[in-house]
């Protein structure tokens, strides 16, 4: 009886864990979609600058935050890596100055 | 002539009421998440409210009773103040989140954060509502609300396959994240049907001077204005299903959810999201904070109106005053207000039964409405949809919360 609960403790804590994970990678692929689609809209003009501002810095806390979790280790390697590079792509775009001409 | 501008009340209120801050971050997120599958929650708060918003502009025609007027009589002070105090919470989330709504709006254009924005827009409330009439708010409200018919516009630009919306219509089982899937429901449910709407209706009604000769033209204003409303959420939902769903992009922050104008409509697009935000937010705090006052004048027999002076109500004004201040303080301190939004929804649909149980009891009370009380059709739909957005809304708060 005892073993039967630990059990399934131990497979609550499983399903629960697996959960967290999903839902840290669900999060980190939503940010990167988020990253990716503004610097698509800042290339074609259709924000403004101002917005891609907020978007980075709201991305990069996104990140900030996954890091700070447990998960964020147990997350696909590639996963990871696109947010930063979906990070690196939008504040690249901002820092180049190409949007200062359509802003205006 | 006059009757036809009536509408203007029900436009009003759909603009307020329906589509704010709690609606479009709904159903974006809805559309987001699951495509078009949660349609069906859109149509069945807006069949709901449709309902109660007829209901208490007929009740305050023929009674000459707003729904808080009756209900004080109806059922005492005991009960009325309960009803009171729930109200109060629930209506101070929810302006909250209006304010914050019309400070994200501000924040996307000026990039300044929406915490900076939130006093000045709390003094902007006040200050319309301290100067304007109830004419000049509503007939304002409900012209530049037009502006968003640009998410219908928007739908119809993304060419949306129609067989996908059309099956949206009909409730299904999630395939995926069903917690997630159910607390989404409940939120489209609370923000569709939200007390304040039909309790600001009926004073609206007696702010206009309603009297039975309007109970034609009432049923026209409610279908008309929440229909409006409806429409207008389906078409968030829609175009967050062609633009964010594919994209893979959930909204976390409202600031996502301005890309959703963007891709169909350019630059222009994110600028009349901005301004959509903003208004919609605006008319729903007008209704949230006059409501609020009315529940408390009426209740109390203090002296009310939008169109009295200060002066001549000034326990009435008293109470919108102090909630705008307390709400953007909330807000200034930098409380997260898609959360807020989304909970307040939630709990919304939670105390449903609560708003409209006694409010069907006064319909069906002949010493009220006479020969114009509830059909069954009403009732029936009053009671089975409220039940079910409180039922499912006492599963799927705490699993969402558990679930983090």
């Amino acid at each position: 009886m005892a073993l039967k609960g630990a059990v399934m403790a131990v497979l609550t804590a499983c399903s629960s864990s697996a959960k967290k994970i999903e839902k840290s990678a669900h999060t980190v692929r939503s940010w990167t979609a988020t990253a990716d689609a503004t610097t698509n809209a800042l290339a074609a003009g259709s924000v403004p600058r101002v917005y891609g501002v907020q978007i980075r810095g709201a991305a990069e806390q996104a990140r900030r935050q996954a890091v700070a979790q447990a998960e964020w280790e147990s997350l696909p390697a590639h996963t990871r890596r696109e947010l930063e590079q979906a990070i690196t792509r939008l504040q690249f775009w901002l820092a180049s100055g190409d949007t200062t001409s359509r802003d205006e | 002539m006059s009757k036809l501008l009536q509408i203007a009340l029900g436009v009003f209120t759909s603009i307020g009421g329906f589509l704010e801050v709690g609606a479009i971050a709904t159903t974006a997120q809805a559309g987001a998440a699951f495509g078009f599958q949660l349609i069906w929650a859109v149509l069945l708060g807006t069949i709901c409210v449709t309902f109660l918003v007829e209901m208490s502009g007929r009740l305050a025609a023929v009674s000459r009773h707003t729904i808080k007027d009756a209900l004080r009589e109806r059922f005492g002070p005991r009960i009325y103040v309960a009803i009171l105090v729930s109200d109060l919470l629930i209506n101070l989330m929810v302006l909250a989140a209006e304010i914050g709504g019309m400070s994200l709006a501000l924040q996307l254009v000026t990039g300044i954060s929406f915490r900076w924005w939130a006093i000045p827009v709390g003094v902007l409330t006040w200050v319309l509502l301290w100067k304007g009439s109830f004419a000049l708010i509503e007939n304002g409200v409900s012209l530049l609300g037009m502006v968003a018919l640009v998410f219908v516009v928007a739908a119809y630009k993304l060419h949306p396959p129609m067989s996908q919306v059309v099956g949206g219509f009909i409730p299904t089982l999630p395939t995926e994240r069903p917690y997630h899937y159910w607390f989404t429901a409940v939120s489209i449910l609370g923000a569709a049907i939200s007390p304040y709407l039909f309790y600001f209706y009926s004073s609206g009604a007696i702010e206009d001077e309603w009297d039975e000769g309007h109970v034609g033209v009432n049923r026209a204003v409610a279908a008309v204005g929440m229909g409006f409303g409806g429409v207008l959420a389906i078409a968030v939902l829609v175009v967050a299903a062609m633009v964010l769903h594919p994209a893979g992009i959930e909204p976390e922050r409202f600031e996502q959810a301005a890309l959703l104008l963007s891709e169909p409509l350019g630059r222009w697009g994110f600028y009349l999201f901005a301004a959509t935000l903003f208004i919609s937010c605006l008319g729903a705090a007008f209704e949230l904070a006059l409501a609020t006052s009315y529940s408390f004048a009426q209740g109390f027999g203090w002296n009310w109106g939008e169109s009295v002076r200060p002066r001549d109500a000034s326990r009435f004004t008293l109470i919108y005053t102090a909630m705008i201040a307390v709400v953007s303080l909330l807000m200034m301190s930098g409380i997260d207000p898609l959360r807020i939004t989304l909970f307040s929804m939630a709990l919304t649909s939670l105390t449903l039964p609560l708003v409209t149980f006694p409010f069907l009891i006064l319909m069906n009370d002949g010493d009220y409405v006479g020969e114009y009380g509830n059909g069954w059709i009403s009732n029936a739909a009053v009671v089975v949809i409220s039940l079910l957005a409180s039922l499912l809304a006492l599963v799927a708060i705490p699993l969402q919360l558990l679930g983090g």
